[in-house]
């Protein structure tokens, strides 16, 4: 290792009053490139439907869910709130009209807007700071103004904007932190430090990409500290100090800063909404408007009880006057998302116990009910009790699975097949008795049915039609834990006196929020594996080898497409580093010392750290099973141009001021060019079809030429070949229902099949979870749980039915390989069919 | 505790290497601990000195763990005489090669070979079809100890290569006896050991493969000796043998590659005076025995496995039909015949199975989704056939001549129509979305007389793979693709979603913009009344063009590769990775309910974990010591830090190597799956232990691995560590053996002891 002494390849900031200038006309410029029709289009455009919609939530403050911290969400509610949204408009489909609704979008939209045009001076200081010539700088500053995709992605409410402006403030602050070498711990190195640290934990709180940015500071920091340690002249104790100062700045600061805006994330949305569902009760009753209120601790024979399923937040176990169609055709048993009176049931004990409670000396005293008794559960509105016997479910038909049903009628005095044993699992460290006795809300338990020796079990599956699509309950054998945990949440006995204690689902910290929130983040974010049509693979990414549809109506449209000479000569410029690394790399153990025009050492100082920021910003991606959008390659992207600059400018240092000029005002122009040509798509004004054919460079951008009118065809003409909004599917253009109500008894006539393809598609939002599903009204938390629940299962649902099955395959021993291919149908072409000779 | 320099030194610049001279900065100090010539000029001196059970004492170690290896293989290798776990697959394909037909696996032939031509030395005819987990061996007249015992060989190798390693890699006897004996009392190893299955011969051929690649790097000083080639090309075919096992042993691929790319970096360096030219020989040296040996070694076994394979089996429908053709007997060449005009076809999809039917039944008007349909009749596909499953193919102009009747045969690019047989309308599709893809086209029948849609039914037939317009639709041999005529849309079908109740549950069939898409394939599956003639079936076994070697084996490697990816399917005994060091979890192999007696697949935990704890020492410890090297400060001996980074960075990187990459794989993945790196996890930690007992490196080198030794246990300590680890290691063993064996049933309580963990899933807790 070079051992340096640190101070004299530090740069120093050094932007003087001329610089300055030709930044403002840059800013000025760029405000105009980037500010310029920012309300076309005034309709909800791609995934405004949710972060629109999450800004109202905030807004109104009811609790919602969502993938991505809540940073730049937050940061637009602001600007709305500033800009006068009130949060009602609930920016429910794509294509929905902002003016007819009255919502202040322009203001919305300035937010992205104005922090990408932040990155223009960003660029240009970063550059500075690492000792770039000013050229250079201004080189940069006008690429990053004039690239399509970042100036697309950045004018609509979106979170990409406020995270790669994040991440541009913290490479700022880091390299700017780097001029300040030479004078470690002064007040400016420090500023520059914690800045750093403060700034990677929003971008960290914009979107989880910012691990990346995380990793990447991280990476150097080591090289940094390692490039120190082996600097004899620091003491150990200076040492010390160094690696301390770094540790608190980029490792405690962006985890308070995290934190911090998680706390304000709750204090904002106090209030209960569709988000519950996705949380535990724990959680559910930091909110206002939940009631999980005290209950009784104690559980008694004869205590009415709601049973919640404890591994999932599907609901209680419910029943109620209708049978199942399959099995038995005994009255169904389901898990129910909200709160009625058929989630009662009394716990009594068997009919023997009965008895001879009766024949003892005190019949009436009360009896808790302790880890291992035997119970029955009779429902309390229908006076069924809770069942199984060797019955197969309606849905999960495997044969450790038993139906669970309720059987009886009043008077009836039960069979033994509604004898269920209590296994406390678990109690509650603060109520130690909850691990031997039952109670509400401490004790986790399971029933076990004694007859089959199966224990009661929910998997989160839906039901039948018939079975009102709730979720099917079972008893398995054999099964695994977590699935078969229950627990008591509330508990009403006439006979408990009133000063009996009470149980309460306690309440979280803001730690236990935090991580409970991230858990549940980190499950739907893998669950997001549906198939989109825009989705792609990070490998296409850096020679953008497709776009993304955002938005279209008649004769305009939004695709995501960058400037392609900027996509390619950065990807150029980061792929050119790499191999000359490896070549020097190797040329260096022969022997040959190569001096790169005498720029080798702020090549792999400069370019060098933009290089490993882009590595660890793109291939991360390659293990990520969830899909992807090329909007994740943005933040790569600004890296790579960087990286592209600092090229430039070290290898044309030697030539002639001519020559160099030349190459970078060829490369603005080619740039400016381009901008223009591809600005149509980028802003979403009309264009003509000759021109956007013209434009395909690749077969593979596959925006619609058909859309703009031909400069050859009349106007009447024109009319005949655009298809009309209403044979397109809903959410093309501003109609989103078809069939008018008007017309709906005349015969409809057929949907045609979209001749854009994938065009009806493409305005489908990134799915996430399907908010639309999750109902619109706040207040009707009822249905809404339901649904809630069911579409959370179903958002993530690839992953749990893998682990469904593993909890669900019980333990017997013959089962097993890993080596039989799955049976591609082997008989496709085998003998079963064929008419033998 | 260090070494003098100046004594090192000393004893260097003496030494010749390869017949060069080796300057002391060159030759660093790399060698001493291993090359034969230091040894030599030590024991020369010190010979007469040492008492006879130490000079001795490697041999004496390694005939010790010859006999437990093979005792700990072999006791009761005949119980139990009944089908255990993957003995099912394995046994099976085993007979398939004895049969000689056809079978289909996602792993590379060898070690079935193997396995299979160890029964055929033993004259089993392959009889047995190993059909489930329990059967009984003998009333079915299977060899099986046979089997079991040839397996188990090259079980019973492991101990003593991995033995031979350590000793080749200059561990002491103590160290190479002490991973010699982690290994041949794992619970796992020697479960898997003794049981026809596949992993021990991997095993074996990972071993040899490092074992032969280390003294290849050990004759670094004599580069293109015989000897240096012999290795070079003995580790090359090693790895060829482990490659062609399982598809796992691609990982020895990069700890062989990675080493050579650091010899190769150490070989380029100007400083040791290679040139160019040297360096390329090298290189090209290199490439001929790590490239090309294996690879021509992997196509060998599989030129032998279609050789062996030449008779129709279970494995055919996986395969192309040409493919098909080539196996004796083959079902596909025996019923394939022409179509022609006016035939009753039925359509089947290739990859779902579904026959493309039609019924009265109408499509609904409107669709849950508010989008309207043309409500035609609808076109589904049926997983099974009937009469609404044949369609008459009607040429597109029945006025043309050329058609003598309607027996021409339809040929590559015709246009016809497809008549339903039972409703009597054409095959029609429409610019109406389909039910459930608004992107794709609605497929339904127009009623004859519909001259309006007379455009919209007519298809042409693409053959796949046709050349030029004369190739002929054949049934089932045939891959053809529906495509429409007016729009371009190919007939297609997908799995998921089916139906709705409307729809009876079946398959959407809809036109599909890419015709091209690789799963709009569809078959004749039959035609309706006939079967091949004689005469038929003779033309067609004519005009089978043989498929060459190659083209067949880049088929069966293309599903291979596919299919193994696709073993995505949930297994209750699979793990992730990360609970592998821990041994959270282990495998149920097979269960006799009668006896109360099972085989529960679980390494040795006290050996993995004490495994784990060396890993992590050694973790800690490399960070360490570069710590003070950058800071100057020199806390051990170099040449104990050298071989720490070397030696033991190589077994480290090993285990690495087979260890990490499962995190990448989205298939099913098996505690077995860690069986390789569980055995470099031990030679760790006999390699840690080495390297806290024994400072003094001049002392422990050995020449080989029965060679003479005179560091055996330089103080009581290192005889109490061993003695520990030792005896903790063989009593867990002897512990958790009955599990291991299936040899005995254990009451409740015994079992119950048994889980160390509660995760251990045993049988008969109760």
């Amino acid at each position: 290792m070079s051992q340096h002494s640190s101070s004299d390849r530090s740069p120093r900031l050094n932007i003087s009053k001329n610089q300055w200038l030709t930044l403002g006309l840059i800013v000025i410029l760029a405000a105009y490139v980037r500010l310029w029709r920012l309300s076309n289009p005034a309709n909800v455009v791609f995934d405004e439907v949710h972060f629109g919609k999450f800004a109202g939530k905030y807004i109104n403050g009811t609790y919602f869910f969502d993938v991505h911290p809540p940073l730049a969400k937050m940061m637009f509610a602001a600007a709305g709130r500033l800009a006068g949204y009130d949060g009602v408009f609930d920016f429910k489909s794509i294509g929905l009209d902002y003016i007819s609704a009255g919502v202040p979008f322009i203001g919305m939209r300035l937010l992205p807007a104005l922090l990408g045009l932040a990155m223009v001076p960003i660029s240009y200081i970063t550059l500075a700071a690492l000792g770039h010539a000013s050229d250079a700088c201004a080189l940069g500053a006008l690429l990053v103004a004039f690239e399509n995709a970042l100036l697309s992605q950045s004018r609509l409410i979106l979170l990409d904007s406020a995270l790669i402006f994040f991440s541009g403030v913290t490479v700022l602050c880091w390299s700017l932190f780097f001029t300040q070498t030479h004078r470690p711990f002064s007040n400016k190195w420090w500023a520059y430090l914690l800045l750093t640290g403060v700034n990677m934990g929003n971008a960290l709180s914009c979107k989880w990409v910012g691990l990346f940015l995380v990793a990447t500071i991280g990476v150097w920091t080591i090289k940094d500290l390692w490039e120190k340690l082996g600097d004899l002249t620091i003491t150990p104790k200076q040492y010390a100090k160094h690696f301390f100062a770094r540790a608190i700045a980029l490792i405690v600061v962006p985890l308070a800063v995290y934190l911090f805006w998680f706390q304000v994330h709750f204090l904002v949305l106090h209030k209960s909404g569709e988000g519950n569902a996705f949380m535990s009760p724990e959680f559910q009753n930091t909110l206002d408007g939940v009631v999980l209120g005290h209950t009784p601790q104690d559980i008694y024979y004869g205590s009415r009880i709601r049973i919640r399923h404890a591994a999932t937040n599907a609901g209680y176990l419910h029943s109620h006057m209708s049978n199942y169609e399959t099995g038995s055709k005994q009255q169904q048993v389901t898990l129910y998302g909200f709160r009625d009176d058929n989630n009662y049931w009394v716990i009594t004990r068997t009919e023997a116990a009965e008895q001879k409670v009766l024949n003892s000396s005190n019949p009436n005293a009360l009896q808790q009910i302790k880890d291992g008794d035997t119970v029955r559960l009779m429902h309390w509105k229908t006076n069924r009790r809770l069942h199984s016997h060797d019955k197969r479910p309606p849905v999960t038909t495997n044969d450790y699975q038993n139906e669970v049903s309720g059987y009886g009628w009043e008077g009836f005095k039960g069979d033994s097949n509604d004898h269920w044993r209590v296994q406390i699992l678990e109690g509650d460290s603060r109520v130690p008795e909850s691990k031997n006795k039952l109670m509400a809300i401490h004790s986790r338990f399971r029933l076990i049915h004694i007859g089959q020796r199966c224990a009661l079990f929910s998997n989160r599956k839906k039901l039948p039609k018939w079975a009102h699509e709730q979720v099917e309950v079972t008893c398995m054998k054999s099964a695994k834990f977590p699935k078969t945990m229950w627990r008591i949440e509330s508990n009403v006995n006439s006979r408990i006196p009133a000063d009996a204690p009470l149980a309460e689902y306690r309440r979280p910290g803001l730690i236990d929020k935090v991580l409970e929130a991230t858990a549940v983040m980190w499950r739907i974010n893998n669950g997001l594996t549906k198939s989109h049509p825009y989705e792609s693979r990070p490998h296409t990414w850096p020679w953008m080898r497709r776009g993304m549809a955002y938005w279209g109506t008649v004769n305009r449209r939004i695709y995501l497409l960058g400037t392609p000479i900027i996509w390619w000569l950065s990807f150029v410029a980061i792929v050119t580093f790499g191999g000359i690394q490896v070549l020097l790399f190797l040329r260096d153990r022969r022997g040959i010392h190569d001096r790169l025009l005498g720029a080798r050492e702020r090549y792999a100082e400069t370019v060098g750290f933009f290089f490993v920021g882009w590595v660890l910003h793109w291939l991360p991606f390659f293990i990520m099973g969830r899909q992807l959008f090329l909007h994740h390659y943005l933040p790569a992207l600004w890296l790579a141009i960087m990286g592209l600059v600092g090229t430039l400018d070290l290898f044309t240092r030697r030539l002639s001021r001519k020559v160099r000029q030349a190459i970078m005002i060829g490369v603005l122009l080619i740039t400016i060019r381009m901008y223009f040509q591809y600005s149509h798509i980028a802003y979403g004004t009309p264009w003509t079809r000759e021109g956007c054919e013209g434009s395909k460079w690749l077969k593979s951008w596959d925006y619609d030429c058909m859309r703009y009118p031909s400069v050859h065809l009349t106007p009447s003409s024109t009319t005949v070949e655009v298809p009309q909004p209403t044979q397109l599917t809903p959410n093309i253009g501003g109609s989103p229902v078809v069939i008018s109500a008007a017309n709906y008894n005349d015969p409809p006539e057929a949907q045609h099949v979209d001749p854009l393809e994938h065009e009806n598609k493409l305005n489908e939002p990134a799915p996430r979870i399907d908010h639309d599903k999750l109902g619109s009204n706040a207040d009707n938390l009822n249905s809404q749980m339901m649904k809630a629940v069911t579409t959370a299962t179903n958002a993530d649902k690839d992953t749990h039915v893998k682990e469904d099955e593993k909890d669900e395959n019980y333990v017997g021993g013959d089962v097993g390989h890993d080596h039989k291919p799955t049976p591609l149908n082997p008989n496709a072409h085998h003998a079963n069919d064929q008419p033998h000779a | 505790m260090s070494v003098g320099e100046g004594q090192l030194k000393a004893r260097t610049s003496g030494r010749t290497a390869g017949g060069k001279p080796v300057s002391s900065k060159a030759g660093d100090f790399e060698s001493i601990a291993t090359t034969p010539e230091s040894v030599d000029a030590d024991t020369s001196s010190t010979k007469a000195t040492v008492p006879w059970w130490v000079r001795d004492a490697s041999s004496y170690a390694f005939t010790c763990l010859t006999v437990l290896s093979f005792v700990t293989r072999y006791w009761r290798i005949w119980d139990p005489a009944q089908v255990v776990f993957d003995e099912v697959h394995f046994g099976k394909f085993a007979s398939y090669y004895l049969r000689r037909q056809y079978y289909f696996d996602v792993h590379p032939p060898l070690a079935k070979m193997l396995i299979a031509a160890g029964g055929w030395l033993v004259g089993y005819d392959g009889g047995f079809l190993f059909d489930k987990i329990g059967l009984d061996y003998m009333s079915h007249g299977v060899p099986y100890i046979m089997l079991r015992g040839w397996v188990a060989l090259f079980g019973a190798a492991l101990p003593l290569l991995v033995y031979m390693i350590m000793a080749e890699s200059g561990y002491s006897v103590a160290a190479a006896l002490l991973a010699g004996l982690l290994v041949t009392f794992d619970n796992a190893l020697v479960a898997h050991g003794r049981l026809i299955m596949l992993d021990n011969i991997m095993l074996f051929f990972i071993l040899a493969t490092v074992y032969a690649y280390v003294r290849f790097f050990k004759q670094r000083h004599r580069a293109f000796s015989a000897q240096w080639w012999a290795w070079l090309i003995g580790s090359g075919a090693m790895l060829g043998c482990t490659v062609s096992c399982k598809l796992v042993g691609l990982l020895t691929i990069p700890l062989i590659g990675s080493a050579v790319i650091y010899d190769l970096w150490r070989i380029i360096d100007i400083r040791r005076g290679t040139t160019m030219a040297q360096f390329a020989q090298h290189f090209a040296a290199r490439v001929v025995g790590f490239i090309a040996v294996p690879f021509a070694l992997y196509l060998g076994f599989f030129y032998i496995h279609f050789a062996v394979l030449t008779h129709t089996g279970p494995g055919d429908g996986y395969h192309t039909a040409q493919f098909q053709m080539q196996l004796i007997d083959s079902p596909m060449a025996k019923s394939s015949f022409n179509v022609h005009y006016g035939d009753e076809i039925a359509f089947r999809h290739r990859d779902t199975g579904v026959y493309l039917e039609s019924s009265t039944a109408r499509y609904p008007l409107r669709y849950e989704d508010k989008r309207v349909s043309s409500q035609g009749q609808q076109v589904t596909g049926a997983k099974k056939s009937s009469d609404a499953a044949y369609w008459r193919i009607i040429p597109a102009s029945r006025q043309d001549d050329t058609f003598e009747g309607f027996m021409a045969r339809l040929r590559h690019t015709d246009v016809v129509q497809l008549e339903h047989v039972v409703t009597g309308g054409l095959l029609r599709t429409h610019d109406v979305a389909s039910p459930l893809m608004p992107t794709n086209m609605e497929f339904t029948v127009a009623a004859a007389n519909d001259t309006a849609a007379t455009p919209d039914t007519m298809w042409q037939i693409r053959i796949d793979g046709a050349i030029g317009n004369t190739t002929q639709l054949k049934t089932s041999a045939s891959f053809v693709r529906v495509v429409s005529e007016q729009h371009g849309v190919a007939m297609w079908t997908h799995l998921k979603p089916l139906l709705p109740e409307w729809g009876g549950r079946h398959q959407e069939i809809n036109g599909n913009k890419k015709p091209e898409e690789k799963s709009a394939v569809w078959t004749v599956a039959k035609i309706r009344g006939r079967v091949a003639t004689p005469a038929e079936q003779e033309e067609m076994r004519r005009r089978v063009t043989p498929m060459s070697f190659l083209a067949k084996y880049a088929e069966l490697q293309g599903l291979m590769l596919h299919h193994n990816s696709a073993l995505t399917a949930t297994h209750p005994f699979q793990s992730s990775p990360i609970s592998w060091p821990l041994l959270t979890r282990g495998i149920s192999f097979w269960t006799d309910n009668a006896q109360r007696r099972q085989i529960y697949l679980l390494g040795n935990p006290a050996g993995w974990w004490m495994a784990d704890v060396a890993l992590l020492l050694y973790a800690m410890l490399v960070p360490l010591l570069e710590f003070f090297r950058r800071r100057a400060v020199r806390v051990i001996d170099p040449v104990a830090e050298r071989h720490l980074q070397r030696s033991t960075a190589f077994i480290v990187a090993a285990w690495a190597l087979h260890y990490l990459p499962f995190f990448l794989m989205g298939r099913s993945l098996f505690l077995h799956h860690y069986l390789p790196s569980s055995i470099f996890a031990y030679m760790l930690l006999a390699a840690m232990f080495h390297f806290f007992n024994f400072d003094d490196y001049r002392r422990f080198s050995l020449r080989n691995w029965n060679g003479r030794a005179r560091a055996l246990l330089p103080s009581p300590i290192a005889a109490l560590v061993f003695a520990v680890i030792a005896v903790v290691h063989i009593a867990t063993f002897v512990f958790f053996a009955p599990l291991t064996y299936g040899s005995r049933s254990l009451p409740p309580d015994e079992i119950n002891s048994r889980r160390w963990l509660s995760s251990y899933d045993l049988h008969f807790q109760k």
